[in-house]
C-alpha cells in the first residue's frame, strides 16, 4: 500500500513538475504522509478486505467500522453492512446500508442499497398472525442479490474543483475533486478538466480491496516559454535575472521560462560579461546567442598558504594584500611578495590577456636572529671592554710620558708600568680583534638570508583552447640566485 | 647597525693600541736601563768601564763595558745618537782566552788603555783565578783585551795578551804569587808617560805593567799594603804629588781595623813604586767610629787648590768621604761628606736628640763608591758618592746616588739620585759607578763635553740622560 501511495505521489509530482507547479505535490506528500487517520484508515480497510475473503465476516465488519472511524468514508459503511448481511447480523447490515445511505444520498447505487434495505427489512419482519391462524403455507422469503464489498478511490486535484469523466467525456461529469468512492474494478480512465488549466487524464484500475489515492496537479494553459542560450565560448555561465543566486547553467543553454521580461547574463571568465534583456512569450521557443569577447587584462590570483597578510607587489607598487586577486595589462610585470618574518619572494610574470595567473607561495621563514644579537651583544662587549683596556693603556702611557717630562722624575725604560701597559694594549687588541671579528659575524647573520620564498605560477589562457601551466621557480647559487621556469604549453 | 660595526671597527684601527708605544716611549725616558744579559748572573753593573767613543762619532755615541764578577761574562753596551744601548756580550771564545773558567769568579775591575787595539786595549782583573795555582788564595789574574771595531761599527773583543802569573804573550805566566792579582786595576801612566800602563793592585801590593814590556815595577812597601782580602781595594792614579809621572793611590779599607789610603810613587832609580809619606787615614777629629771603610773608594779630582796637583776623595763606609787636597799633609780633608737621615715627611734632616746635630745614616753604607761625572754638563764635574744600601721609599737597602758640587761651598746634595726600578731590597744601586762621555740627541746635560752618570746595580746599569733633578731641557725629548 505504502509502496502504491508511493508511486501515486510519485506520478502526482511528476505531473506537477511537468506543470511547473511542485507546490501542490509537496503539499500531498505532506499531507499523505501526514494523515495519519488516512494511513490507520487504510490500514484497517486492508485488513478488513483479508478478513472478509476469509469470510470472518464479523470481524471484517469491525474493522471496516473501524477504518470508519478513522475516515469517514461512505464506502467504509457500506462495506461494514454487507459483511453484517454475511453474518446474518441484517437488523445491523440494515443500519449501516442506511447510514451509507445517509451518508452519500447521490452515490450512485443508492437506490439499489435502499431497495436492499428494503429486503432485509422484509426478512426481519415476522410473519402476520393471520398466517398463523389460516392454513396457507407462509410466503417464501425474498432471494437477495448477491452483494459484496466496494474499494475505495480517493481523487484530489489542485486546483479543486475540476470535473472528472470516465473513459469520455461523452458521458459528462462523474464527479468533482475532491472525490471518494468507489469504483468498478476495471481499468477506467480519469478525465480531469479545470477552466484555465490543461486537461489530464489517468488511467487508473481500482481494485476492491485496496485504497486508491489518486493526486492531479493541472497546469495553467500556456504557462512557459522556452529558450536556447548559445555562445561562441562553450561552458559560460548563464545568469537569468539574478547572479547573486548562481548560474542556472552553461552555455548551450536550453530551459523553460516564465513568460515575461528577463535579464539575461552570460559570463566566463576571461571574457567581458554579455548582459542583455530577453522577453519569454508563453509557449514560444527562442534561441538567443552571444557573442563573448576575450577581456583586455589578465588576472592574477594571489595565495597560498600562510599568505595572509602578505603583500603583493606589481612592478614595484603595493597591489593588493594576500590573498587577493589583481588585474594586470598585457606585457611583462616583476611581481614581488613581502611578508612579515619570511624571505621576500621576487620574479617576473609575463601576462597575455584573458590570462589567469595563479601564484601559489611557499613562504620561507627568514633565520631567526638569535645568533646576530648574540654576536651582537658580545662585540658591543668585546669592543667595550677593548675601549676599557685601552683607555687604561692610553691612562699608563700617559702617565709615563707625564713623568718623562717631569724634571722631578727620572723613569727608567724598564719601568714597570712598561709591562702592565702592554697587556692593556694587547688585552685591548685582542677584544677589540675579537669585537670586530664578533661584529662581522653578527653583521653577517644579520644580512643572512634564507632560502628564497617560492612561488607555483600557473598561467591559464581563459580563452585559449588549451590551460597553459609556467611555473617560476627562484633557486639559491653560491653566488647569487636564479629564476628557474618550467611549463606545459 | 651596519654603520655601528663600521665605526666601531674604525675606531679599533684609528686608536691602535700598539704594545710597541710602551718600548718607544720608554726609549725616550731620562733614565735607560741595561737588564742582565745571558749569562751573566747577578752583579752585573759592579764593574763598570767606559770606553772610547768611535772614533767617527765621537760625542754622539759611547761605549760602556761591563762584566760580571761571579760569572764569566763580559759585554759591551754600544750606545748609538739615540743613546739605545746596544749590548753585545763576549763570545766564549774570547772569554775562554782570557783563561776564565767555571767556578773561579769573573771580572772584578777593568780600565781602558789606548791601544794597541783599534778600539783601545781593557785591561781586565780577575783576582779569583786559580790558574796553575790550583787550591789556597788564587793568585788572580790579569788579561789584556784588544777592542776592534766590526764592520758595522760595532765594539768586539780580540785576545790579545794575557798576563797569567807573571808572564805576558806566548804562554809566559806571572810567577810570583800576588794574591788576588788584578783586585782593582787602573790606566795611569806611573813609569814613563809615552803610553798607558796598567796598574794592578792585588793582595801583597801594586804592579806596574804594559803591553809590550810587562811588568814595569812594583811596590817595595808591600807589607804596609798587606790587608785582609775580603774588602775591596781601590785604586786612583794621577798627578797627586807632582807633575810628569803619575802617583798611585791606593785605598786599604780593614775589616774590623783602620782603613788607610797609600800614595805609591815610581822611583826609576830603584825602578819600583816606594810608598810616599804617611798613608792617609782617618781625620780626626771627624772621624767615625767605625772606620775600617776608610780608602774603600778613591777618585782623583782634578787640582781645586790651585797647586796644579790633583786631589783625591776618600769613601769611607758607611757615613763618609772625604776631600783630601794634595799633598794631604795631616790628613786633614777639605770637605766631608755624610749621609744624615732625612724625616720621610719633610724631606728635612732628623735630629739626634742627644747631641742635637743631624743624624748620620750609618745604615746606607754611604761612600762605598765615588766617582766624578759632570752631571749638568758645566764643565766641572760632579762628585757622585754611594749609599749603596739607602732605602728608598718602602724598599729597603735599595741604594742611592748623591750628587755633589766640588766647587762648591757645601756638602749637600745637589741631587739624589734613587733607584727607579727599585724592585727589592740589596739591589746595590750604585755598586758600580761610571762617567760615560755622551752628548747624543737625548743628553740632557749641557755643554760640549757633556758626561753621563751611569749607575750600577747588582741587577741591572742605569744610565741617566739627564742631570738628576735638572729643569726640563727640551732637548732632551726634541724627536729626530
Amino acid at each position: 500500500m505504502k509502496r502504491l501511495l508511493k508511486l501515486a505521489l510519485s506520478m502526482a509530482f511528476c505531473l506537477g513538475a511537468v506543470a511547473g507547479a511542485p507546490e501542490p505535490v509537496a503539499r500531498a506528500q505532506e499531507q499523505a504522509a501526514g494523515d495519519a487517520d488516512l494511513q490507520a484508515a487504510k490500514a484497517q480497510f486492508e485488513e478488513a478486505q483479508t478478513l472478509y475473503l476469509k469470510e470472518q465476516w464479523d470481524d471484517a465488519a469491525e474493522k471496516f467500522m473501524s477504518a470508519y472511524d478513522k475516515k469517514p468514508f461512505s464506502s467504509f459503511l457500506f462495506n461494514a453492512a454487507v459483511a453484517f448481511e454475511k453474518a446474518k447480523k441484517l437488523d445491523r447490515a440494515v443500519d449501516l446500508f442506511q447510514r451509507y445511505l445517509d451518508k452519500d444520498p447521490q452515490a450512485r447505487d443508492a437506490a439499489d442499497v435502499k431497495t436492499r434495505i428494503d429486503s432485509l427489512k422484509a426478512l426481519l419482519a415476522p410473519p402476520p398472525p393471520a398466517a398463523k391462524k389460516t392454513d396457507k403455507a407462509p410466503a417464501p422469503a425474498a432471494v437477495l442479490p448477491t452483494i459484496a464489498t466496494k474499494g475505495l478511490v480517493i481523487i484530489e486535484s489542485k486546483p479543486t474543483g475540476a470535473s472528472i469523466f470516465l473513459d469520455d467525456k461523452s458521458k459528462g461529469t462523474f464527479a468533482t475533486t475532491p472525490w471518494q468512492g468507489s469504483l468498478e474494478p476495471k481499468p477506467v480512465k480519469l478525465i480531469f478538466e479545470a477552466q484555465g488549466f490543461k486537461s489530464e487524464e489517468r488511467e487508473i484500475t481500482p481494485r476492491t480491496d485496496k485504497v486508491v489515492e489518486i493526486y492531479i496537479a493541472l497546469s495553467e494553459q500556456n504557462f512557459l516559454g522556452w529558450i536556447e542560450v548559445i555562445a561562441n565560448v562553450p561552458g559560460a555561465d548563464v545568469f537569468i535575472d539574478r547572479q547573486d543566486i548562481g548560474a542556472i547553467g552553461k552555455t548551450p543553454y536550453t530551459g523553460h521560462l516564465k513568460p515575461g521580461k528577463h535579464v539575461l547574463w552570460v559570463a566566463r571568465p576571461g571574457y567581458q560579461t554579455s548582459q542583455q534583456e530577453i522577453t519569454v512569450a508563453p509557449g514560444t521557443a527562442t534561441t538567443h546567442t552571444i557573442n563573448l569577447d576575450k577581456v583586455d587584462y589578465a588576472v592574477l590570483r594571489a595565495g597560498g598558504p600562510q599568505s595572509q597578510g602578505a603583500r603583493l607587489m606589481v612592478d614595484g607598487a603595493l597591489a593588493c594584500t594576500m590573498p587577493c586577486e589583481h588585474q594586470l595589462k598585457p606585457g611583462e610585470h616583476h611581481l614581488a611578495v613581502q611578508k612579515e618574518g619570511t624571505e621576500p619572494y621576487a620574479g617576473n610574470l609575463v601576462a597575455n590577456r584573458a590570462d589567469e595567473t595563479t601564484l601559489d607561495m611557499q613562504f620561507s621563514p627568514k633565520p631567526p636572529r638569535t645568533k646576530a644579537w648574540t654576536y651582537a651583544v658580545l662585540s658591543a662587549l668585546s669592543f667595550g671592554t677593548g675601549i676599557y683596556l685601552g683607555v687604561k693603556g692610553l691612562d699608563i702611557k700617559d702617565q709615563i710620558n707625564n713623568d718623562i717630562a717631569n724634571p722631578a722624575k727620572l723613569i727608567n725604560n724598564k719601568d714597570s708600568r712598561k709591562r702592565t701597559g702592554e697587556w692593556y694594549y694587547v688585552g685591548a687588541d685582542v677584544a677589540l680583534g675579537v669585537g670586530v671579528v664578533t661584529g662581522l659575524l653578527s653583521l653577517w647573520n644579520f644580512l643572512e638570508s634564507g632560502p628564497p620564498s617560492t612561488a607555483t605560477v600557473k598561467n591559464v589562457n581563459l580563452a585559449g583552447p588549451e590551460p597553459k601551466r609556467l611555473s617560476l621557480v627562484p633557486f639559491g647559487l653560491p653566488d647569487g640566485a636564479g629564476l628557474a621556469a618550467a611549463g606545459r604549453f | 647597525m651596519r654603520r655601528t660595526m663600521l665605526a666601531f671597527s674604525a675606531l679599533a684601527l684609528a686608536v691602535g693600541c700598539n704594545p710597541l708605544d710602551f718600548r718607544s716611549t720608554l726609549d725616550r725616558a731620562p733614565v735607560q736601563y741595561i737588564g742582565a744579559p745571558d749569562n751573566f748572573g747577578s752583579n752585573v753593573g759592579r764593574t763598570l768601564l767606559s770606553l772610547a767613543p768611535p772614533a767617527d762619532k765621537p760625542k754622539v755615541a759611547a761605549r760602556l763595558l761591563f762584566a760580571s764578577t761571579d760569572m764569566q761574562a763580559l759585554a759591551v753596551a754600544d750606545f748609538d745618537g739615540d743613546g739605545n744601548p746596544q749590548v753585545q756580550t763576549a763570545e766564549s771564545d774570547d772569554l775562554s782566552t782570557l783563561g776564565l773558567s767555571p767556578g773561579q769568579g769573573g771580572i772584578s775591575s777593568a780600565a781602558w788603555l789606548s791601544g794597541p787595539g783599534a778600539a783601545g786595549t781593557v785591561v781586565l782583573g780577575m783576582p779569583d783565578v786559580y790558574g796553575t795555582q790550583g787550591q789556597g788564595t788564587p793568585n788572580g789574574r790579569v788579561g789584556f783585551l784588544n777592542l776592534v771595531a766590526d764592520a758595522s761599527g760595532k765594539v768586539d773583543f780580540e785576545s790579545a795578551h794575557i798576563w797569567q802569573d807573571g808572564a805576558i804573550t806566548g804562554g809566559a805566566f806571572f810567577t810570583q804569587p800576588q794574591g788576588h792579582f788584578g783586585l782593582a786595576v787602573a790606566r795611569g801612566q806611573v813609569t814613563q808617560t809615552a803610553s798607558d800602563e796598567a796598574v794592578v793592585v792585588s793582595d801583597n801590593g801594586v804592579s806596574v805593567l804594559n803591553v809590550t814590556a810587562g811588568l814595569l815595577a812594583s811596590t817595595t812597601c808591600t807589607g804596609n799594603l798587606q790587608t785582609p782580602p775580603d774588602l775591596h781595594r781601590s785604586l786612583a792614579v794621577a798627578n797627586f804629588l807632582s807633575s810628569g809621572n803619575q802617583q798611585i793611590a791606593v785605598g786599604l779599607p780593614v775589616k774590623g781595623g783602620v782603613g788607610q789610603v797609600f800614595i805609591l810613587q815610581y822611583d826609576p832609580v830603584a825602578a819600583e813604586l816606594v810608598c810616599v809619606g804617611s798613608p792617609i787615614g782617618v781625620p780626626a777629629p771627624v772621624g767615625n767610629p767605625s772606620v775600617g771603610g776608610f780608602g774603600t773608594a778613591l777618585v782623583a779630582v782634578p787640582d781645586m787648590n790651585g797647586d796644579g796637583l790633583a786631589e783625591l776623595v776618600v769613601g769611607a763606609p758607611p757615613n763618609q768621604a772625604y776631600l783630601f787636597y794634595s799633598p794631604f799633609d795631616g790628613s786633614t780633608p777639605a770637605k766631608v761628606f755624610s749621609k744624615v737621615v732625612l724625616d720621610p715627611v719633610s724631606g728635612k734632616p732628623q735630629l739626634d736628640p742627644k747631641t742635637g746635630q743631624p743624624q748620620p745614616d750609618t745604615g746606607s753604607e754611604f761612600g762605598q763608591r765615588v766617582a766624578l761625572v759632570d752631571v749638568d754638563g758645566d764643565g766641572v764635574k760632579e762628585l757622585v758618592i754611594t749609599a749603596l744600601q739607602a732605602n728608598v721609599g718602602n724598599t729597603q737597602k735599595a741604594g742611592q746616588v748623591l750628587v755633589y758640587r766640588l766647587n762648591g761651598d757645601g756638602t749637600t746634595p745637589i741631587a739624589v739620585v734613587d733607584d727607579s726600578n727599585p724592585t727589592g731590597s740589596t739591589e746595590f744601586f750604585g755598586i758600580g759607578l761610571a762617567d760615560l762621555e755622551f752628548n747624543s740627541s737625548r743628553a740632557c746635560a749641557k755643554g760640549k763635553d757633556a758626561h753621563l752618570l751611569v749607575a750600577g746595580a747588582d741587577a741591572g746599569i742605569f744610565t741617566f740622560f739627564r742631570f738628576p733633578g735638572s729643569a726640563a731641557d727640551p732637548r732632551c725629548f726634541a724627536q729626530k
